[in-house]
């Protein structure tokens, strides 16, 4: 099965609680522009939530030049030691980030560190059938 | 640590900027946010200067929480000379500027001199951008905030931008964030617009440095616990400040017809419930899991908001009792980029004259149109832009003009205590209920009736508490005002790796607010502006269960008396040599 994380626009109140928590968690800083779920304001009453969903497409492994991001186990990752931060899968794909210095790219891994921390419980990890 | 000790001076005139360092002893001295920035602002902006020429300076200030995960710590400062009191002005909004300005590795921003053609600034960590913003100037608040996104092409920058108001020097202009936060009291949008700044961007990407930060995720834990026990938070979270209408007609202390009956018949139509059903969405500043942000959706109106303040001036007050009236008056302000408050208050005395009837056409027609003239400085509304005072003035009606200090009155009638007139007559930027609230507790039975003494002890230790806590910054709704729980000492204190008690805190509180009151001294003002208009000290209330109460000259003398001699002031309202040396400011005092 593969694991992915889901939002829900309604009860997400943008508070980006979600952001730093990731920062945290992965990064070991307290710095949201290296989260792998942003939040942004879009207009007046939208929001706009950006996070790897372990979509079908498969764009961000299409892109890569160096081979860093690939399925592993049912799961789209990134290997760090391969990723030059090129930003190609940023480009093809707005769900991926690269870190500020764009060392290389960011992207959710699903440990479900937000899914605890959010106060609206908006966010959820869930499972559907094996990515192939 | 939770610092960056870092200043940002930005010369608008030769579009150049430069970094400074943030001596450590001030930030022991002032703590950081409001206390920081007032501190840089007293000593650096001299007596008598035009609000609206290049000499004043603006600036924006973030504290040593903000860009943390202490709950609810994404607010900021601003502090500049006010074009609507000619004194000492701060303003704190919410949203996410503060967070991100913070991340951009700044404590505070220094705007100096003016521009000479209209600017878009940019801020991009250390990377300063004067962009030519043209093309956008002339657009209303929501508009500008869009363009600016698509201009720098970032879909993650934090805007601060003026509408027209703000443009044509409007004195109590509003600055925007997040289309409809706004820092509005006291004309800082018509700051901005005298240097022909129409918008201040941000995108910031530092690690937040933080001392211990399994400690701060400790800490913030435990302050959500503290948060969520407040039985205030609750109904908050659920209706936002609008749910206030009804506690404040029940206790007789709303605004209805230019601060004259204290009570309507029935606020069904505007209360919490009623506003329940145009709610679109929930919104939240960054960091706070209270969410108290309501998003008006409904006709075509768009906003967060109606607040508390916004429905009690622009509807009972200007007897309107039409909620989505009021929502419509309340978007033209945030797209004019407009203080509501303000707005609301001068516009009640001005209806309640003979000068706009309805014979002028339909109530809710003529407000419209006034709020548009006065953006734009049409008309008479070149006279409204101007402020409370000059229109107090001009139609003589200063004895019932709302205000105080030249700035207008917010939505609860001062008459219903001591302790709120004193509040209102001695906060530091003019009439403001964001200083200090004892009313909660006097109707709670906290001091006897005729315990002036613990009242104004109360109001004055809560504004140094204030200023504290909008020095740390963290959110008021959320904490409740002032240094009420040992949790602020703590979150303060493994951010920063140094060691705060709230004793210490408070202490920078006073500093604070001392030195607000020196520079506003340095501009004229004494003991004979800190007294609420006559109607206030003349007349009773005309309705409702505290009909007939009013606050007599005797009383306020009274209140003022003790006050002043608290705080260490001469009975003139100056603060006196020795509380400048206790405090260790002498060298913000110049001859």
């Amino acid at each position: 099965m593969t694991k992915y994380l889901t939002l829900d626009t309604e009860r997400c109140t943008g508070c980006r609680i979600c952001e730093s928590t990731c920062a945290i968690t992965t990064e070991g800083v307290l710095n949201r522009a290296k989260s792998r779920i942003h939040i942004y304001r879009k207009d007046v009453l939208i929001l706009n939530q950006l996070f790897c969903d372990q979509c079908d497409e498969h764009l961000c492994i299409d892109v890569c030049p160096t081979g860093a991001i690939s399925l592993k186990n049912c799961q789209v990752r990134i290997d760090r030691s391969l990723c030059d931060g090129c930003g190609k899968c940023a480009r093809a794909c707005n769900k991926i980030f690269l870190t500020p210095e764009e060392h290389f790219a960011l992207m959710c891994i699903q440990c479900g560190a937000c899914v605890k921390t959010c106060p609206e419980n908006a966010l959820e990890i869930k499972e559907k059938e094996c990515l192939k | 640590m939770a610092r960056f000790h870092r200043l940002l001076r930005i010369d608008l005139q030769a579009q150049s900027s430069t970094i400074e360092e943030i001596p450590a002893h001030f930030e022991k001295m002032f703590l950081g946010g409001k206390g920081l920035a007032t501190a840089y602002f007293v000593n650096e902006v001299p007596p008598g200067i035009d609000p609206l020429g290049p000499e004043n300076k603006f600036i924006v200030a973030t504290g040593p929480l903000n860009g943390t995960i202490a709950p609810a710590s994404s607010r900021f400062e601003i502090v500049t000379k006010s074009p609507l009191t000619g004194i000492y002005l701060d303003c704190n909004s919410g949203g996410h500027f503060g967070q991100d300005l913070k991340a951009a590795g700044f404590d505070l921003l220094i705007l100096e001199k003016s521009s000479d053609k209209p600017v878009l600034l940019y801020i991009d960590n250390d990377n300063v951008s004067f962009i030519d913003a043209s093309l956008i100037w002339g657009k209303k608040v929501y508009e500008t905030e869009k363009l600016v996104r698509e201009l720098i092409e970032a879909p993650e920058i934090r805007v601060l931008s003026i509408g027209p108001a703000g443009e044509n020097l409007v004195r109590f202009a509003s600055l925007s964030n997040d289309f409809s936060r706004n820092a509005a009291r006291g004309g800082s949008g018509a700051v901005f617009g005298s240097k022909k700044v129409k918008a201040l961007a941000v995108r910031g990407s530092c690690d937040i440095p933080v001392a211990d930060l399994k400690a701060l995720r400790k800490s913030s834990e435990k302050a959500k616990t503290v948060i969520f026990n407040n039985p205030w938070v609750e109904g908050q979270r659920k209706y936002g400040t609008v749910r206030s209408v009804g506690i404040v007609n029940e206790l007789g202390f709303l605004p209805v017809n230019n601060f004259t009956d204290g009570v309507v018949p029935s606020v069904e139509s505007i209360n919490e419930i009623s506003y329940e059903k145009s709610i679109g969405k929930i919104l939240s500043c960054g960091e706070c899991p209270v969410a108290c942000s309501k998003g008006y959706s409904r006709h075509g109106v768009q906003m967060e908001g109606p607040e508390f303040e916004t429905v009690g001036l622009f509807g009972p007050n200007l007897g309107v009792m039409d909620p989505d009236e009021i929502a419509r008056f309340n978007l033209s302000c945030n797209q004019y980029g407009m203080d509501t408050i303000t707005a609301g208050s001068m516009l009640g005395a001005l209806l309640d004259t003979e000068i706009f009837t309805e014979k002028n056409g339909r109530k809710v027609d003529i407000i419209e149109d006034l709020l548009k003239k006065t953006a734009t400085r049409t008309g008479v509304g070149n006279l409204l832009a101007e402020g409370p005072v000059q229109v107090g003035e001009h139609f003589k009606i200063m004895d019932k003009m709302p205000q105080i200090k030249g700035l207008g009155f917010p939505a609860y009638d001062p008459r219903v205590s001591y302790g709120t007139s004193l509040a209102y007559m001695t906060a530091d930027r003019g009439a403001c209920h964001l200083r200090s609230w004892p009313v909660g507790r006097e109707f709670g039975g906290m001091w006897a009736e005729d315990d002036i003494e613990g009242r104004v002890e109360f109001v004055k230790n809560q504004q140094d508490e204030k200023a504290a806590e909008e020095s740390l910054i963290v959110c008021q709704f959320v904490y409740g005002i002032g240094l009420l729980d040992e949790i602020l000492a703590e979150l303060l204190s493994v951010s920063t790796g140094e060691n705060w008690t709230l004793a210490d805190m408070k202490t920078a509180g006073e500093r604070c607010w001392t030195l607000s009151r020196l520079f506003s001294c340095r501009e004229g003002i004494s003991r004979k502006d800190d007294y609420l208009p006559e109607k206030f000290s003349n007349e009773g209330i005309r309705k409702g269960p505290l009909k007939g109460k009013l606050m007599s000259r005797k009383i306020q003398d009274i209140m003022l008396d003790k006050y002043y001699s608290l705080r260490g002031w001469d009975e003139n309202g100056v603060p006196g040599e020795e509380l400048i040396k206790r405090l260790g400011l002498e060298e913000w005092v110049h001859d």
